[in-house]
């Protein structure tokens, strides 16, 4: 069963004049890393917006293990069922990494155990280390910011995680080392990983590889 | 429970921010804290001073209406003067049935009355006088009846209007002369306020029966040693009106009295021998009433052609009623049942404890008044303040809201941290302000009240300068050198007071110290504070969309 389908499913920013995405239809599986590719302006991030539940469709719908993610809660949807590395992080620059963790575990609303510590070690996992760990996001490189990203994503177990671009302010070695927990993540843990990017290294690693085509001029995706 | 953390967390480090959200609630909450309390205190002293004050209520002529109608005709001088004698003509004093028609009101403790009188030493009778050269001219004043111009209005014993009693009136102005003696009749001894509270006390022999209709009197210590009286002494009285007109008393008691006002009639302090305090004589009502009615049947009249005033020889007399109330309350009620009893428009109900009350009361009502405007105002502009800080600071926390509402918490909640974020706040600074002002409070209370009671002293003294009264001769509680215009006819015993020469004696120290209730209103404050300023950031959170303000970010 898919966990994300999309159902022609069609996105515009200024009431349908110009459509961003027009009659997508794809299924998204449990255990599967997929990576949608495209030219800048195709339409990518808002697809992953789309998938997030960050915004709603123009026409044709998104299915969430058979539900209507227009019709369900979305502030749960995204707290508990996605995680979202995004783009340009959005991390809380204030807190530390580790705060940070905490406080998506904390919105989740899940019961986890000893988050701090949950933290600790995923934020391990990705490569920071403790002291890293306890210093504001403002201190931390681009780099050690989207690994927070990352760790902030999985902190609360969630069934899909979206990345846009998780490997783009990482070296080779690093960027390897972020695709591989995601692969892991699918094969081990069951979840579908859904990555935008523009790497051709990162397409060729992922099961599957989605590609969107332009409907619209160029600009920034 | 999370939330709560973040609150207490973005709290801490955001301090400066936060530091100037206390600063500005501090001052608000103290600024509250004393005027809160200040007004607290201001109707706790007012209610506790109606309480323990045991009310007298009079029933007189509207006076003030009148003043105000002539006031109004002054215009037109001679004009104004004569409408005013008109207009007083049409007045009486009400008579002693219709008083205790009104005694039958049943918010009553007590009905007393008493008649008085002015009446000039005859024989070997010689007036106290320690009024210096103008005694000469007084006496000679009362001698020579039908005074006029400046000795018409030094004419008046108890005032304008003259005499009434019985419901007859003697016309005013020229009317009637001024006796060396204030003689009043009272109908109990209760009656007699200065031997009930003390300022004068009988020294030898006794005092009348209250029913007597003998004509037995009692006498000042001062005017026994004055003409060598003694107890059983008879003294003789005349008719200032006509001298021929005697009448003879037998002295049954002599008092000594430590009062230096002259009671009732003290309008002309000074200036006559009647009003000092040596010079009152007191007896039953009965025998005084027994002498005025005497008066009345051996009277002359004319009635004058131009004016249509009548004239008469009679001895002026003027009835008063005291109404004796329990408290504030049946006072109100009292007035209203004389209303529906039947009493006209034309006359008030006054008490002078009331009133000297309510005096008393002026800088404090004015400092509490001061207090709540002051209030107001702080109140208003904190809550600008406050709702302006909190729209720039949730503007500059959008980001925050955004990256928040897009891994999931709802806006709800994002709203609930930020309220809760400036209510820790503003209670902390609430307690801080409101021990601030609860320390304050009590003295800067009593600073402010004491510059509004010597502002009050001020303006009084300053109109009293205006009226040409001396300090000295103000205390007296008259307003003799009221100079011979039009209001100076109406200057009577408490009628002084129009021209601010009484003394008042200011409430000058309360005790504003903050309560329960006072920490409550504040709390109360505070939680309104919050939620009004807090409003603005409220709305702000649940119009903005997550997606457009990171995409507006990146």
């Amino acid at each position: 069963m898919s966990v994300l389908k999309l159902d022609h499913l069609g996105y515009s920013y200024d009431n349908k004049k110009t459509m961003v995405l027009d009659g997508i239809d794809y299924e998204f599986e449990k255990g599967t890393v997929y990576a949608i590719v495209g030219k800048s302006g195709a339409g990518k991030t808002t697809l992953l917006s789309l998938l997030s539940g960050l915004t709603t469709a123009t026409s044709g719908k998104i299915w969430f293990q058979d539900k209507d993610l227009s019709k369900i809660d979305r502030y749960r949807f995204r707290s508990r069922d996605v995680g979202v590395v995004f783009q340009s992080f959005n991390l809380l620059p204030h807190m530390t990494a580790v705060e940070n963790v905490v406080l998506s575990m904390d919105i989740s609303g899940k019961k986890l155990k000893d988050k701090k510590k949950t933290a600790l070690e995923l934020l391990a996992k990705v490569g920071l280390t403790e002291d890293k760990a306890g210093r504001r996001v403002l201190k931390l490189s681009g780099g050690e910011q989207q690994r927070v990203a990352i760790a902030r994503a999985l902190s609360y177990e969630p069934d899909i995680i979206l990345a846009d671009e998780p490997t783009g302010n990482l070296d080779m070695g690093t960027q390897d080392e972020i695709i591989d927990i995601f692969k892991r993540l699918a094969a081990q843990e069951d979840k579908c990983v859904i990555i935008v990017t523009h790497s051709p290294a990162v397409a060729q690693s992922a099961d599957a590889v989605f590609e969107l085509a332009p409907l619209r001029g160029a600009s920034a995706s | 429970m999370y939330i709560l953390k973040n609150a207490w967390k973005s709290i801490s480090r955001s301090k400066g921010r936060n530091i100037l959200i206390g600063i500005i609630v501090v001052v608000i909450a103290m600024s509250s804290c004393i005027a809160l309390s200040i007004q607290r205190a201001a109707d706790k002293a007012k209610t506790s001073g109606l309480d323990s004050l045991q009310i007298t209520a009079q029933i007189s002529v509207n006076r003030q209406a009148m003043m105000e109608k002539a006031k109004n005709s002054t215009d037109t001088a001679s004009g104004g003067r004569s409408q005013m004698l008109e207009a007083m003509q049409g007045m009486e004093e009400l008579s002693l049935e219709e008083l205790q028609k009104y005694a039958q009101s049943s918010y009553l403790e007590g009905f007393t009355y008493t008649l008085q009188s002015s009446m000039d030493a005859s024989g070997e009778l010689e007036a106290v006088d320690t009024t210096g050269g103008s005694s000469e001219d007084t006496s000679s004043g009362t001698s020579s009846e039908s005074a006029s111009g400046q000795n018409g209005w030094q004419g008046f014993p108890g005032g304008m209007g003259g005499g009434q009693d019985g419901g007859k009136l003697s016309p005013p102005g020229g009317m009637g002369s001024q006796g060396d003696f204030t003689v009043t009749g009272y109908s109990s001894h209760e009656a007699m306020t200065s031997f009930v509270d003390g300022t004068s006390k009988i020294t030898d022999g006794t005092v009348f029966d209250e029913d007597t209709s003998e004509k037995v009197c009692i006498i000042s210590e001062e005017l026994a040693t004055l003409n060598e009286l003694e107890v059983g002494d008879s003294i003789t009285l005349a008719n200032p009106n006509d001298e021929d007109e005697t009448f003879a008393f037998k002295v049954v008691g002599i008092y000594e009295t430590t009062s230096t006002d002259s009671g009732q009639g003290g309008g002309m302090m000074r200036f006559s021998t009647a009003s000092d305090p040596a010079n009152q004589i007191y007896m039953s009502y009965n025998t005084l009433k027994a002498v005025t009615d005497q008066s009345e049947k051996n009277a002359d009249s004319e009635t004058d052609s131009e004016t249509g005033m009548v004239r008469t020889t009679a001895l002026r007399s003027q009835v008063s009623g005291t109404y004796i109330l329990k408290d504030m309350e049946s006072y109100e009620a009292f007035e209203q049942d004389v209303r529906d009893m039947g009493l006209s428009e034309e006359y008030t109900v006054s008490s002078s404890d009331v009133t000297a009350y309510e005096q008393s009361l002026l800088p404090l009502e004015n400092l509490s008044k001061f207090s709540f405007y002051f209030f107001v105002i702080v109140l208003a502009i904190g809550a600008v303040i406050l709702v302006v800080f909190n729209i720039f600071n949730i503007r500059e926390r959008k980001y925050e809201v955004g990256v928040l509402t897009a891994i999931g918490m709802k806006k709800g909640k994002v709203a609930l941290q930020f309220v809760l974020e400036l209510f820790i706040v503003t209670f902390i600074a609430i307690l801080v302000g409101t021990a601030a002002g609860a320390v304050s409070s009590a003295p800067i209370a009593n600073q402010l009240l004491s510059s509004q009671v010597s502002s009050q002293q001020n303006q009084t003294q300053q109109r009293n300068e205006n009226f040409g009264i001396p300090d000295d001769v103000g205390q007296g509680g008259g307003a003799p050198q009221a100079p011979g215009g039009d209001f100076g006819d109406f200057s009577e015993g408490g009628f002084g007071s129009l021209f601010g020469a009484q003394v008042t004696n200011y409430v000058s120290e309360i005790n504003a110290s903050t309560d329960f209730t006072v920490v409550m209103e504040l709390m109360g404050i505070g939680v309104l504070l919050t939620l009004l300023s807090s409003c603005a950031a409220v709305v702000f959170i649940l119009r903005y969309e997550p997606l457009k303000i990171l995409s507006n970010r990146s």
